[in-house]
């Protein structure tokens, strides 16, 4: 006889099946409040209640769930991939990458747990494993977005001539991808070529001609020909898009910085003001002098 | 002109801040930031190959987390993020171009069929308690590489691509008797000796111990263990949870106790130790913790190393003390009155003979 055992489970409903047939209702929390009661619960069940808890967004809840499962099973694959998902999303890089290896180790053939291992290598500035990461990734499903990653980890380890090569053959494959335009922008400002800046902001644009990245490629691109016209036109439109770039960033950053002094932003203002004025008038018919 | 071209900033590189000359006499309006970003590598696959997604296990067992069979959970009610799903939806603005790209053949290494198929392997018989296996030789390749081979069929190879399934079957019912033969002639001592290790089932012994009616729940193989690191979970309420250790017999051993003492946001645990030796008990060594959710599982750990004795409730330190007297035995629970403490999830790992291995524990 197990005296642990609840005596009442043998009258009241099993609670995992309970809790099935309510997440299946589409009632997740009173599934999980159905686990959510005294009694001696399966692996089965703490994933049910991880689930739950991913699905209801209280992912610290889940984590700890998902690891209780892992600490009994280190090699539950789902389990640690939850988990590793879990840890990423409370951005614990560091223990959501070694969520992310047990799975790999565990199963090489997870191509998406790798891309999100690899991400944790550049959130962690780790670019040589990532790039690595990215390497291993062998399934159609992942090639386009390992491409991309690769050329992001060879961005972040300088190869800038890789990397460019490689953006560019995602670009002809999937010629939508702002991202990879808008990392290019990043790539050309850091050597300040400003063609290049001029040429992928203008590519970004038409894709895209909401594009903030692009607007202020091409504003800080104008402004360095001294065209304020142009300059005022792109730098007011990425204003209205991004308004925080009005704001010294509060946090240092790796990302390139390029800043405008007040002597340069009132010429744009006073651009700005003459061409209203020169659309007014036109507007109301009059002839400029 | 642009006064400051702060074209520079990462990997070591100066950011403006590293100018400070020319940047303490300008006053700057506007910063344009251009951040290397990769949110690419989590959207959507929009590739039209898309990986197989790995179903969650489900145990079959309950007191355990181990003995897994597959089965699929429902997830129709949101779209949870799965990791391995992979979707096949191409974007709708992607005009996408052809490029020739030539198939990248040649796969990680991957483990054997067997331990990749778990519908491959034998069913378990029972619910075995999990050993944790650490994991190691991470960088260890197998020979899993696929090699596609272009000759055209022999006759040998026609053969078998034609019955290749009931080869498979035959292979399958040869290696079904192979095992029952096996079976039924008896494991060998190292292989019983796994087993003991591992099915332990009928490893607990009741005993009555003092003070009166108090009776211990001991875990045999513990028995001669010095050192352990017992953990556990537990659903708070008023009778506690009451675990023996260092158990020589029912006369002399050490306690631990918790209980709740105080239910709601603010809930409050009394974690208690103390000994029993030669029949006497002493007084009780307590401590009130406060618990963030009274209502949620409390995963208690208790690690005896030598005469040091940590306390661990949701992987924070809750006590810890030393006491030298009893140098080894037996892990159990004990209840006062008959009242049998709700636990779930029982582990225990032995550190005290160079190796550390480590049992789910199924409770008697």
């Amino acid at each position: 006889m197990n005296p642990f055992r609840n005596a009442a489970s043998s009258t009241a409903p099993d609670p995992v099946q309970l809790a099935l047939a309510l997440r299946a209702q589409g009632r997740p929390q009173e599934a999980l409040d159905a686990l959510s009661i005294p009694n001696e619960f399966g692996a089965d069940a703490y994933i049910l209640r991880g689930d739950l808890q991913f699905e209801l967004g209280r992912i610290e809840q889940a984590a700890e769930t998902y690891l209780a499962v892992t600490e009994g099973d280190p090699d539950h694959v789902y389990a640690q991939g939850q988990l590793g998902l879990c840890l990423y999303r409370l951005n614990l890089w560091e223990a959501a990458a070694s969520a992310f290896e047990v799975v790999i180790q565990t199963d090489p053939h997870r191509d998406e747990v790798r891309l999100q291992l690899a991400d944790c290598h550049l959130r962690l500035k780790r670019f040589e494993a990532a790039l690595a990461c990215f390497d291993e990734c062998w399934s159609e499903g992942s090639r386009r977005r390992a491409l991309f990653g690769k050329a992001v980890a060879l961005q972040l380890l300088r190869r800038l001539d890789e990397a460019e090569k490689l953006y560019e053959r995602l670009l002809t494959i999937d010629p939508a991808a702002e991202e990879a335009l808008a990392n290019l922008i990043a790539m050309s400002m850091e050597v300040f070529e400003l063609a290049r800046v001029q040429k992928y902001s203008q590519r970004l644009l038409e894709i895209n001609s909401r594009s903030a990245v692009a607007l202020k490629g091409l504003a800080l691109a104008a402004i360095e020909r001294m065209d304020y016209t142009a300059a005022a036109r792109y730098f007011h439109r990425a204003l209205e898009l991004e308004p925080e770039i009005m704001h010294q960033p509060a946090q240092p950053s790796d990302a390139v910085e390029y800043r405008i002094s007040r002597k340069i932003f009132d010429n744009l203002e006073e651009t700005r003001r003459k061409q209203k004025f020169k659309t007014a008038r036109a507007s109301n018919g009059a002839q400029p002098r | 002109m642009v006064d400051v071209k702060s074209a520079i900033a990462r990997l070591g590189l100066s950011t403006t801040s590293s100018r400070p000359g020319a940047a303490s006499q300008i006053e700057y309006l506007a910063w344009f930031s251009f951040p290397v970003t990769w949110t690419y590598i989590n959207g959507p696959a929009s590739e039209s190959v898309s990986e197989v997604a790995l179903k969650p296990r489900l145990a079959s067992s309950l007191l355990t987390l181990s003995a897994i069979v597959p089965a699929p959970l429902s997830r129709s009610v949101a779209p949870l993020e799965v990791v391995g799903a992979a979707d096949g939806i191409r974007p709708a603005s992607s005009a996408t171009r052809w490029e020739m790209m030539v198939p990248k053949m040649v796969r990680p290494p991957a483990k054997s069929v067997a331990t990749l198929s778990p519908a491959a392997a034998p069913a378990p018989v029972a619910p075995a308690p999990v050993t944790r296996v650490l994991a190691q030789a991470a960088t260890a390749k197998l020979p899993g590489q696929l090699t596609p081979s272009f000759t055209l069929h022999s006759a040998e190879d026609q053969f078998v691509a034609r019955y290749w399934s009931q080869i498979v079957l035959a292979a399958i019912a040869i290696v079904a008797l192979g095992c029952l033969i096996w079976g039924l002639s008896g494991p060998s001592p190292a292989a019983r000796s796994a087993m003991s290790s591992t099915v332990n089932t009928a490893n607990w012994s009741h005993q009555p111990a003092l003070p009166a009616e108090r009776s211990l729940t001991l875990y045999e193989p513990s028995r001669g263990e010095p050192d352990y690191r017992m953990e556990f979970s537990w659903v708070p309420d008023a009778a506690g949870v009451g675990w023996v250790f260092r158990t020589r017999d029912a006369n002399n051993y050490y306690a631990a106790h918790l209980s709740l003492q105080q239910r709601g946001a603010a809930g409050v645990l009394m974690a208690e130790h103390f000994s029993v030796l030669a029949g006497a008990e002493s007084a009780h060594s307590r401590k009130v913790i406060p618990l963030e959710n009274a209502a949620s599982l409390v995963k208690v750990q208790m690690v005896a190393a030598g005469s040091a004795f940590k306390l661990l409730l949701n992987d924070h330190p809750a006590d810890s003390w030393t006491d030298a007297r009893l140098n080894t035995g037996v892990f159990g629970f004990y209840d006062d009155g008959g009242r049998p403490p709700k636990v779930l999830a029982l582990s225990l790992t032995f550190t005290g003979n160079a190796v550390s291995r480590t049992a789910m524990v199924q409770l008697p």
